[in-house]
């Protein structure tokens, strides 16, 4: 195999990017006048955070559509001896998701960088560490390096919901972050029990062994690399905190929760579950499945009786996030590529959904919908751009929502024609409760006097909602070549 | 004894001597002068770094067995003690920066006959140079912990421990005579040969008492009731000490009287101190959680980290190969902490000694760098990736999977994710509330900043540069 190769090291580079920018932040965001210190951070905030995004765009440029394996290889020695190494690669999988990190940092920086007044730089930082980390756990190709980044992404977030969340933030901040290193424990200790089996760390080298891994590796190692990424995703039985983390998180943490951190638990349940160990995959998958379309009905019926908007859009994550366990445990092309592209379109939609609850929030300073009604009549722009993302999360053709659930429904019903059948009610679900959210928030009677004096949206709010919504309903309209990039992955899985 | 051999076991003990002497001298000095004087502290400051030096390039210099095999120097012992050193000095460092005017040339000259008393127990063949070290090592650390002498806990705190390290020590010694009355020797050689054709219940018991002993010193459940008391109390360079230095060279002792006396019957405890590592681990996880004091709360994980060494030392009984995890892991926690503890008394200068949660709160208003340096320490002893902390545990877990314990293991993480819980408290006090006090700047001495650096790189390079640096390590004992 000839791999692409590049001049410049482009993952290390968008890896370390916000990690320099972070540097900077520190050592040239110093004035006495308070002020000028967070124009100074945001700017470099901001620069660095577009600089990522511009080399994770030059990475897709790059990116060669006709090659099935990694690319872009870099292979360092960290620690020979633990089985660390700094193997860096993406394929088909990962490449879309490290975008997806690249494209909702910006957009998060551009929402608050004329609300943020206080800890300007501790936010700025945070960010940037995440993004750092978010996108080495996509690109790394090292089980081990897989985990620590993994699980080095707990402090950056645990201080953006403590730091900059609502009343009851350090409540969510710690429940987010035990829940989590619970569940990643399990992962830690099914990750050295794979070492000591196997003795190595190495992806493409426990590809190339998962008869092996089949033969020696007990079933608990699945289980419990199973439930630490089912808590990210998260999946029901393990999914309390999510809502208390988005309720409690500020509108950027949650997209970043929603958008990115959601997402890695999908990855590497494809990564580390399916790639590494198919067949114990397949003994299980029929018990996923059920749990994946529990998920599904009931998260959709909790929603529905929400009266929080931030908390009803947690809970239909849980039923989106459904459709990609099924997808991914259906265990066929079709079912995987769905759960992919659900999950990069649930990754657009939920942020611009997000985005927009904390657009109201800011104006009228409550997330309760009984407190909104005839928002639409003031602000025509939010107003369309709510109606798109509600299009896209409730299904509507022409949205990359309704592309989503139809393949990874279309995967389920290969899988198992009743299973299909049920999971499809939960399209019917979510159109009920998203349409009642948008009929109240937006349509009806203004009651609420503050509403009266409600101002639309700003350049910089329509730029950022604008940039996902095209992206949605282009996604919606020409799904097949985001889909044939991840087939180039998937191709080496099934 | 020809001169010869004189000689030459003067240079096996030449670290200890030298270590003495120079304690010795700082005492003439300190009388002669009254008025304690930096410069003292600087030169005995030197001398420790040069002794370290020598230790670490030239250790094979002060290999050997001296004074009738009663005492002797190996690879094994060498390396424990350039890190005991290693670690002293940068605690020298340390009080230099806190104390500042105030250098008291006893504390100096306690630290260094306790550094000499550990260093004679690690390298100690038989049970009464083995007492004796102990004692000389103990004794001063009463004293170091009664050291305010205006702060009633403080006195408190000396009392507890003096009386319970009394017992430990009582214990000690009905042990080894235990062991004296079935063997007929003291010797760590003729213990082990004693036992090879079968165990004999007298020297087992004995044994048992003097792992117990030690065990208090490691303060392992359940003998850790002394840990929270004394740790309020102490004097904070001196809870650093008892955290870092002093552990190392117990659990350097410890390993050595299993590997040396028990031999192949190192399987025969691992149940029992299976059993100890456990209940120190819930008892450190538990016990922090209602601590409001950060000091109490550092004894609780103390507590907890001796209970993961154990572990590390329980998988190494089991295989009867001693691996360099209860070894790095220590280390790994000795430097945080002592970063952790000279920060605290960098920042909160003569309020260090008596510092509760609320004294902390808002710290990321008031000293950003301090604030986010203390985040790190504490992200490390989490054991979060890829901070130094989390490759110490990852160590130890590794050898509990590698012998098949893997419900230990799992016990061992549930435990750090408890202790996680009263980690990101002191986190969640810094940053997430409001300022206790009113901004005041405080200008952090530049050898505490020293300190922390070094603590603080080491924390965040461990995997890029010394994971390897410790794996290499031998330690196939040779002990």
């Amino acid at each position: 195999m000839d791999y692409v190769n590049l001049p410049i090291p482009i993952l290390s580079v968008s890896i370390f990017l916000p990690i320099v920018g972070i540097f900077f932040m520190m050592i040239f965001a110093n004035h006495e006048n308070i002020e000028r210190e967070n124009i100074y951070a945001k700017y470099i905030g901001i620069f660095s955070a577009c600089l990522t995004l511009l080399a994770s765009c030059y990475m897709m440029v790059c990116f060669d559509y006709n090659q099935h394996g990694y690319q872009f290889e870099e292979h360092y020695k960290l620690a020979p001896s633990l089985g660390l190494e700094y193997n860096l690669a993406v394929d088909g999988i990962s490449l879309l998701f490290i975008v997806l990190t690249a494209l909702l940092i910006p957009i998060c920086f551009f929402t608050v960088a004329c609300n943020l007044k206080e800890k300007v730089r501790e936010f700025f930082i945070c960010f940037l560490l995440l993004e750092s980390f978010v996108i080495a756990c996509f690109a790394s190709s090292n089980l081990l390096l897989f985990y620590i980044f993994f699980e080095a992404m707990l402090i950056p977030m645990y201080i953006i919901i403590g730091c900059f969340g609502g009343e009851n933030r350090v409540y969510a901040a710690f429940k987010f972050f035990l829940y989590t290193f619970l569940g990643s424990v399990f992962f830690l200790i099914g990750l050295i029990t794979i070492y000591i089996k196997i003795g190595s760390f190495d992806m493409l080298y426990l590809m190339s062994h998962t008869k092996d891994i089949a033969n020696l590796v007990p079933h608990w190692v699945w289980v419990g690399i199973f439930i630490s990424m089912a808590v990210k995703v998260p999946m029901v039985p393990f999914h309390t905190w999510l809502p208390d983390a988005h309720v409690q998180a500020p509108t950027s943490g949650s997209v970043i929760l929603a958008g990115i951190l959601l997402k890695v638990g999908g990855y590497g349940m494809i990564r580390v579950l399916i790639q590494i160990m198919p067949d114990l995959s397949r003994y299980y998958a029929e018990y996923v499945i059920y749990m994946s379309i529990f998920a599904i009905i009931y998260g959709s019926y909790v929603a529905m009786t929400q009266i929080d908007m931030k908390k009803m859009i947690a809970y239909s994550s849980v039923a989106h996030m459904g459709y990609v366990t099924a997808g991914i445990f259906s265990m066929n092309n079709t079912g995987m590529e769905g759960a992919l592209l659900q999950m990069l379109s649930h990754g657009l939609i939920s942020s611009g959904l997000f985005l927009v609850v904390g657009m109201l929030y800011e104006r009228i300073h409550t997330k309760e919908i009984a407190a909104y009604g005839g928002v639409a009549t003031r602000m025509p722009f939010l107003a369309t751009f709510f109606m798109i993302l509600v299009m896209g999360s409730v299904g509507l053709p022409g949205t990359s929502g309704f592309v989503a659930e139809f393949i990874s429904l279309v995967g389920i019903f290969k899988y198992n024609m009743y299973f299909a059948i049920i999971a499809a009610f939960g399209v019917v679900l979510g159109a009920i409760y998203m349409l009642s959210l948008y009929k109240k928030v937006m349509f009806g009677v203004i009651t609420n006097p503050k509403i009266q004096k409600i101002e639309d949206l700003g350049l910089h709010e329509i730029l950022v909602l604008s940039v996902l919504c095209i992206f949605t309903i282009i996604i919606g309209i020409q799904p097949e070549y985001i889909l044939s990039i991840f087939r180039l992955g998937l191709s080496r899985i099934l | 004894m020809n001169n010869e051999q004189l000689l030459h076991d003067l240079m096996v003990v030449m670290p200890e001597l030298a270590i003495s002497v120079s304690a010795l001298f700082g005492l003439l000095l300190g009388a002669l002068y009254g008025k304690p004087s930096k410069v003292l502290a600087y030169v005995i400051l030197a001398i420790l770094v040069i002794l370290t030096y020598c230790m670490f390039a030239f250790g094979s210099m002060f290999h050997g067995s001296a004074f009738h095999g009663s005492y002797s120097n190996n690879e094994y012992t060498i390396v424990f003690k350039t890190y005991i050193l290693a670690g002293v000095s940068i605690l020298f460092l340390a009080y230099i920066g806190y104390a500042q005017n105030n250098i008291s040339t006893e504390f100096i000259i306690l630290i260094l006959l306790s550094v000499v008393g550990g260093c004679v127990a690690i390298s100690a063949r038989d049970l009464i140079i083995l007492f004796v070290g102990l004692e000389l090592q103990s004794l001063p650390a009463y004293i170091l912990a009664a050291f305010s002498r205006e702060s009633i806990k403080s006195s408190e705190a000396g009392l507890k421990y003096f009386v319970l390290g009394a017992l430990s020590s009582a214990i000690l010694l009905f042990g080894s005579s235990l062991i004296y009355g079935f063997t007929g020797s003291v010797s760590y050689v003729d213990i082990s040969d004693s036992i090879i054709n079968g165990a004999n219940i007298g020297v087992i018991v004995g044994i048992s008492m003097i792992l117990a002993a030690l065990m208090f010193k490691l303060s392992a459940a359940p003998f850790h009731m002394w840990t929270p008391d004394v740790y309020e109390g102490a004097p904070i360079i001196v809870v650093a000490l008892f955290s870092s230095v002093q552990k190392l060279t117990v659990i350097a002792v410890l390993v050595s009287v299993i590997a040396l006396t028990l031999a192949k019957f190192g399987i025969l405890f691992v149940p029992i101190i299976k059993f100890l590592a456990v209940l120190s681990l819930f008892v450190g996880a538990f016990g922090a959680i209602l601590q409001t004091s950060i000091k109490r709360l550092m004894a609780y994980s103390t507590i907890l980290n001796s209970g993961y060494i154990l572990l590390a030392i329980v998988a190494d009984m089991y295989l009867g190969i001693w691996r360099h995890a209860f070894f790095t892991y220590m280390v790994i926690y000795g430097i945080t902490t002592i970063g952790f503890f000279t920060l605290l008394a960098g920042i909160f200068q003569n309020k260090a000694d008596d510092l509760s949660f609320g004294d902390l709160a808002g710290l990321s208003y008031n000293n950003k760098i301090g604030a986010a340096c203390l985040a790190i320490m504490i992200s490390s002893m989490i054991g979060i990736p890829p901070l130094a902390g989390f490759f110490g545990k990852y160590y130890v877990l590794y050898d509990l999977v590698n012998i098949g314990e893997y419900g230990v293991a799992i016990l061992a993480v549930a435990a750090s994710v408890v202790a996680a819980f009263y980690y990101l408290k002191i986190i969640k006090v810094m940053y997430f509330d409001e300022p206790a006090y009113p901004s005041i700047t405080v200008r952090i001495p530049y050898l505490i900043v020293f300190v922390t650096s070094f603590a603080i790189t080491f924390v965040i390079c461990f995997a890029q540069n010394f994971a390897e640096f410790f794996n290499n390590i031998k330690f196939l004992l040779c002990i």
